[in-house]
C-alpha cells in the first residue's frame, strides 16, 4: 500500500492540476464561477482523490487511454495501410513471425502487417463500442425513465416489449440480425453519398471498400437491438425506488412538471448507476463484437477487427501463435481495462464510499517501502532496453526469487525493528506470519505477472525450436 | 368570511393486499380565507391523506373514491377533483402550496437550496434567472436565514435541520400561494427552533394574508397558532370549532380524552389519562360511530349508525349522537 500511496500522491498532483485548469478556463468564460461553486470543485477533487487510491482503477484508466489513443490515431500512425500486402512475397507464414523482416508483431495470413491491423482493428472496436452505446443507452434509459416514473399501463406496455426482446438469446438475435441486415444496408450505404463518406472517415477505409462496411454497421445495429432492454430494466428498477423519495413528491406538490421532475430529480439520481453499468458494458461490447466477428458475421475483408483476426488466425494455432496471441491479448487487456475502471468508478461515484476512501487513507508513507518496487521497475526497464532476446530462462527465475526475497526480507526487517522488545519473542514471531503472508502475496503477484511477461517473450524461441524439428 | 376551500364528503381508499383501507371516509370541511385552520388527530387518522387529496396527490395505492374539493378562485368555484392534470399542476405550488414534514428528505441532495427555491419559481412564472435568484435570497431572508447570500449556494447537507426546514418553508412560499398546507412542519426539529419556525410562519401568514392549513398532533402548536380546529378520528371528522371552544368546552368524547392526555404544567397530576382501547383497524372499521368501542358514553344507536355532523352553533359542529337534536330535546 505504501508504494501506491506515493504514486497516488503524484497522480493527485496531476489530476488536481487538471481540475484547476478546467476551473481556470470556466472562470475565464464566466467570471466568478469558482467562488460560487467551491463545494462542487472540492467534490470533483475528492472524486479524483478517491479514484487515485484504487490501483486497479488507475491501471484500467491507463489501459483505456491507450485503447482510445490507438482507436483515434491508430490508422494514422500505422506503418502500413489495411489494404497493403507488403509480405505477400514471403509466401510462407513461417517466414513472417514477429520481428522478421521488420514486422514488429509479424504478419497475418494475407501478408499484411499484424501491428497495423491491430491499430486498424482498434479503430473498428472503438467505433463499435461508441456507436452501440450512443444508440442503445439513450433509448434504453429514456424508456426505463418513462416506464418507471409513470407506471400503470405505459409501464406495462414498455416492459412487455422489453420482455419480448429479452426472450431471445442475445447472441442468437444479434447473429440473425447481422446476417440479414447487410444486404439492405449495403444498397443504402452505396447510394447515399453523404453517409458513405461519413462511414469511410469513421472506419478509415478506402472508397473502393465502401460496400464492405455494411456488415459491420449491421453488427452495430444488431448490438443496439440486443442492448437496450438491459438499460430499460435497470433504469426502471432504480427509478421505482428514487421516485419514492420525498423530494420527488415535494416537487410534484409544488407544481413542477413531470418532465422537469424526471430530468432534474430522477435522472441525476439514476446517473451514477447508469455510468457504472456503461463502463462495464463498454468492455463487454468490445468482446461481444469480437465474438460476432469470430463467428463470421461482422467485419468483412478487407476490414478486420480484433475478433476477426483471432478467428482467421485460429486455424493456424498453435504453430503460428502470433496470429491469435496478439489480437487476443489486446482484446483481453481492453476488456480488463474497462472492468477495472468500472469497478473503481462505482466506488468514486457513490458519495458514501467516496467519503470512506477519503478518511481511510491517511497512513503515513514509509520511504523504505518503495525500494523493492524500484527494483521491479528498474529491472523491467533494463529488460526492455536490452531487448528480450538477450535473456535466458534463468534470468527471470533469479529475478522472481530476488524480488520475493527482497520483499520478505524487507518486511522481516521492519517487523524486527517495530517489535524490538525481545521479551515477547514468541508473540513477535506469531505476529510476523500475517505480515509475511501479505508481503509474499504482493510480491508473488508482481513476480508472477513479471515472469508471465518474460515467458511470453520466450514463446517465439521455444516454438521456433519446436517448429524447426518438425 | 369568505370560503376559500370546501371539502365535501371525501372518501379515500387504499387498495392493499390485506384489504381496502378506508383511510378517509366522508370528511366535510370548510376553510375560510385568511384563517389558520388546524387538522388534529393521532397518527394514522387520515390528516395527511386528506391534505394530499386536496391537490390529488394521494400516494399509490390510494384512490379518491368520491367527494368534491371546491376551491374558490376569485369567488369562482373550481372542483379540484375534476379539472385536468395540467390545470391542477398550475395550481399546485402556485395557489395551493405545501410545506413538508421532513426537511432532510424533501430536499434533493444534488441541488443547492437556492436552486430548489428557483425551481418552484420557474415552474410557475417566466422570470429571468437573476431575478429568480434575487427572489430566492429575499425569501430566505424572510424566513430569517442569516447570511442568505451565501446560504443559497449551500447544499442541503451543509445546512442544519432547522435551516433546511426554513428552506422548505421558503420553497412553499416562493409563489405567494393563497393556501399553504403545512404538514407537521415542526415535528423534525427541537423545541426552541419549533417556536421560532412557528413565529416565522405566523408572521409570513400575516404579511401575505395566506390561508394556512396546519396539520399536527401537537396540541400546544394548535393552541399557539390556530383560529379554528378540526379533530379527526379514524378517517372522519369528530369535531370542528374555534380554538377557544375546543379547548374550553370539548364536546366529542374523543376530544375530551385527547385534551386530558396532554400534560398541563399548571396542574400537577400523578398519571396522565389516556383513552382506553386502541386505534381501529381501518380495513374493518367498527360499525356506526368509529369511536364507539372506546367511548365512555356509548349508546345503542352509536353501534348501528354513523352520526352526522350536528351543528351546535354557526362555528361548532360535532359528530356524536350525544348532541343529536332529538336527544337534546328529549334530555
Amino acid at each position: 500500500m505504501g508504494v501506491w500511496e506515493l504514486i497516488a500522491r503524484g497522480l493527485d498532483r496531476i489530476s488536481f492540476g487538471i481540475v484547476d485548469t478546467v476551473v481556470f478556463i470556466i472562470d475565464h468564460i464566466k467570471p466568478g464561477w469558482s467562488a460560487k461553486n467551491k463545494t462542487k470543485v472540492d467534490e470533483w477533487k475528492l472524486m479524483f482523490y478517491a479514484f487515485n487510491r484504487s490501483p486497479l482503477g488507475v491501471l484500467g484508466l491507463f489501459l483505456i487511454i491507450i485503447f482510445l489513443l490507438m482507436g483515434i490515431f491508430g490508422p494514422m500512425i500505422a506503418p502500413y495501410k489495411y489494404n497493403e500486402y507488403p509480405a505477400q512475397f514471403l509466401g510462407d507464414l513461417k517466414n513472417s513471425q514477429p520481428g522478421a523482416h521488420g514486422f514488429i508483431l509479424g504478419t497475418e495470413i494475407y501478408g499484411r502487417d499484424l501491428f497495423s491491423m491491430l491499430l486498424y482493428g482498434a479503430r473498428m472496436s472503438l467505433i463499435l463500442t461508441v456507436l452501440t452505446i450512443a444508440l442503445s443507452a439513450p433509448i434504453g434509459v429514456t424508456l426505463g425513465l418513462i416506464s418507471g416514473y409513470y407506471g400503470g399501463k405505459i409501464d406495462e406496455l414498455i416492459m412487455r416489449i422489453t420482455d419480448i426482446f429479452y426472450a431471445f438469446p442475445g447472441l442468437v438475435l444479434a447473429i440473425a440480425l447481422a446476417a440479414v441486415l447487410p444486404e439492405r444496408l449495403r444498397d443504402i450505404v452505396l447510394t447515399n453519398d453523404l453517409l458513405k463518406k461519413f462511414l469511410l472517415v469513421l472506419f478509415a477505409g478506402a472508397e473502393r471498400d465502401a460496400g464492405n462496411i455494411a456488415p459491420f454497421v449491421s453488427v452495430i445495429l444488431a448490438l443496439v437491438v440486443v442492448g437496450w432492454p438491459g438499460y430499460t430494466r435497470l433504469v426502471r428498477g432504480v427509478v421505482l425506488s428514487v421516485k419514492e423519495n420525498v423530494y420527488v413528491e415535494a416537487a410534484r406538490a409544488l407544481g413542477v412538471s413531470n418532465f422537469s421532475i424526471i430530468r432534474k430529480h430522477i435522472l441525476p439520481n439514476v446517473a451514477s448507476i447508469i455510468l457504472v453499468v456503461l463502463t462495464f458494458d463498454l468492455g463487454g461490447i468490445v468482446i461481444l463484437g469480437a465474438a460476432l466477428s469470430f463467428l463470421g458475421v461482422g467485419a468483412q475483408d478487407p476490414f478486420t477487427d480484433w475478433g476477426k483476426l483471432v478467428y482467421v488466425g485460429s486455424r493456424f494455432f498453435p504453430n503460428y501463435y502470433w496470429l491469435v496471441l496478439y489480437p487476443g491479448l489486446t482484446l483481453f487487456i481492453v476488456g480488463l481495462g474497462w472492468t477495472f475502471f468500472g469497478d473503481a468508478i462505482r466506488d468514486v461515484l457513490d458519495p458514501q464510499t467516496r467519503r470512506r476512501i477519503e478518511f481511510g487513507v491517511k497512513e503515513e508513507v514509509s520511504k523504505l517501502d518503495i525500494l523493492p518496487s524500484i527494483g521491479v521497475i528498474g529491472i523491467f526497464l533494463t529488460l526492455i532496453w536490452t531487448g528480450f532476446d538477450a535473456w535466458d530462462v534463468l534470468v527471470p527465475l533469479t529475478l522472481v526469487v530476488y524480488l520475493m526475497l527482497s520483499g520478505i526480507m524487507y518486511k522481516v526487517l521492519e517487523i524486527i525493528v517495530n517489535n524490538i522488545d525481545l521479551r515477547y519473542k514468541p508473540i513477535c514471531l506469531v505476529s510476523v506470519i500475517p505480515v509475511l503472508w501479505s508481503a509474499f502475496k504482493v510480491h508473488l503477484v508482481g513476480g508472477l505477472i513479471l515472469s508471465g511477461l518474460l515467458v511470453l517473450t520466450y514463446i517465439p524461441s521455444i516454438l521456433k525450436a519446436g517448429g524447426g524439428s518438425q | 368570511m369568505k370560503k376559500i376551500l370546501e371539502i365535501k364528503d371525501l372518501h379515500v381508499h387504499f387498495y392493499t393486499y390485506a384489504g381496502v383501507v378506508k383511510a378517509v371516509s366522508g370528511v366535510n370541511l370548510e376553510i375560510y380565507e385568511g384563517e389558520t385552520f388546524c387538522l388534529v388527530g393521532e397518527t394514522g387518522c387520515g390528516k395527511t391523506v386528506t391534505s394530499r387529496a386536496i391537490t390529488r396527490l394521494v400516494p399509490s395505492p390510494g384512490k379518491i373514491i368520491k367527494g368534491e374539493i371546491i376551491y374558490y378562485k376569485d369567488g369562482k368555484p373550481i372542483n379540484l377533483l375534476e379539472i385536468p392534470e395540467e390545470k391542477l399542476r398550475k395550481i399546485r405550488g402556485d395557489e395551493i402550496s405545501y410545506i413538508f414534514q421532513d426537511p432532510t428528505a424533501s430536499l434533493d441532495p444534488l441541488y443547492t437550496s437556492g436552486y430548489q427555491i428557483t425551481e418552484t419559481i420557474f415552474a410557475h412564472r417566466k422570470v429571468s434567472k437573476n431575478k429568480a435568484w434575487r427572489e430566492a435570497i429575499e425569501l430566505m431572508k424572510s424566513v430569517l436565514i442569516p447570511d442568505a447570500e451565501s446560504r443559497v449556494k449551500n447544499y442541503p447537507h451543509e445546512l442544519s435541520v432547522g435551516m433546511r426546514q426554513r428552506v422548505v418553508i421558503s420553497i412553499g412560499l416562493a409563489n405567494r400561494p393563497r393556501i399553504i398546507i403545512a404538514d407537521e412542519p415542526t415535528s423534525a426539529v427541537d423545541v426552541t427552533i419549533q417556536a421560532e419556525l412557528l413565529d416565522i410562519l405566523r408572521k409570513l401568514k400575516d404579511l401575505y394574508n395566506t390561508t394556512t392549513i396546519l396539520i399536527t398532533h401537537n396540541m400546544g402548536v394548535v393552541a399557539e397558532m390556530c383560529d379554528r380546529v378540526a379533530v379527526m378520528y379514524a378517517g372522519r371528522i369528530a369535531e370542528v370549532g374555534t380554538v377557544n371552544e375546543i379547548f374550553k368546552d370539548p364536546k366529542h368524547p374523543y376530544t375530551k380524552g385527547l385534551l386530558k392526555a396532554v400534560p398541563n404544567p399548571l396542574t400537577k397530576i400523578e398519571k396522565l389519562e389516556y383513552i382506553e382501547g386502541s386505534v381501529p383497524n381501518l380495513i374493518f372499521p367498527p360499525s356506526g360511530c368509529r369511536f364507539h368501542p372506546r367511548c365512555k358514553y356509548v349508546m345503542d344507536i352509536c353501534k348501528e349508525e354513523n352520526p352526522p355532523l350536528f351543528e351546535l352553533s354557526p362555528t361548532r359542529k360535532v359528530s356524536c349522537w350525544l348532541y343529536s337534536p332529538e336527544k337534546r330535546e328529549g334530555g
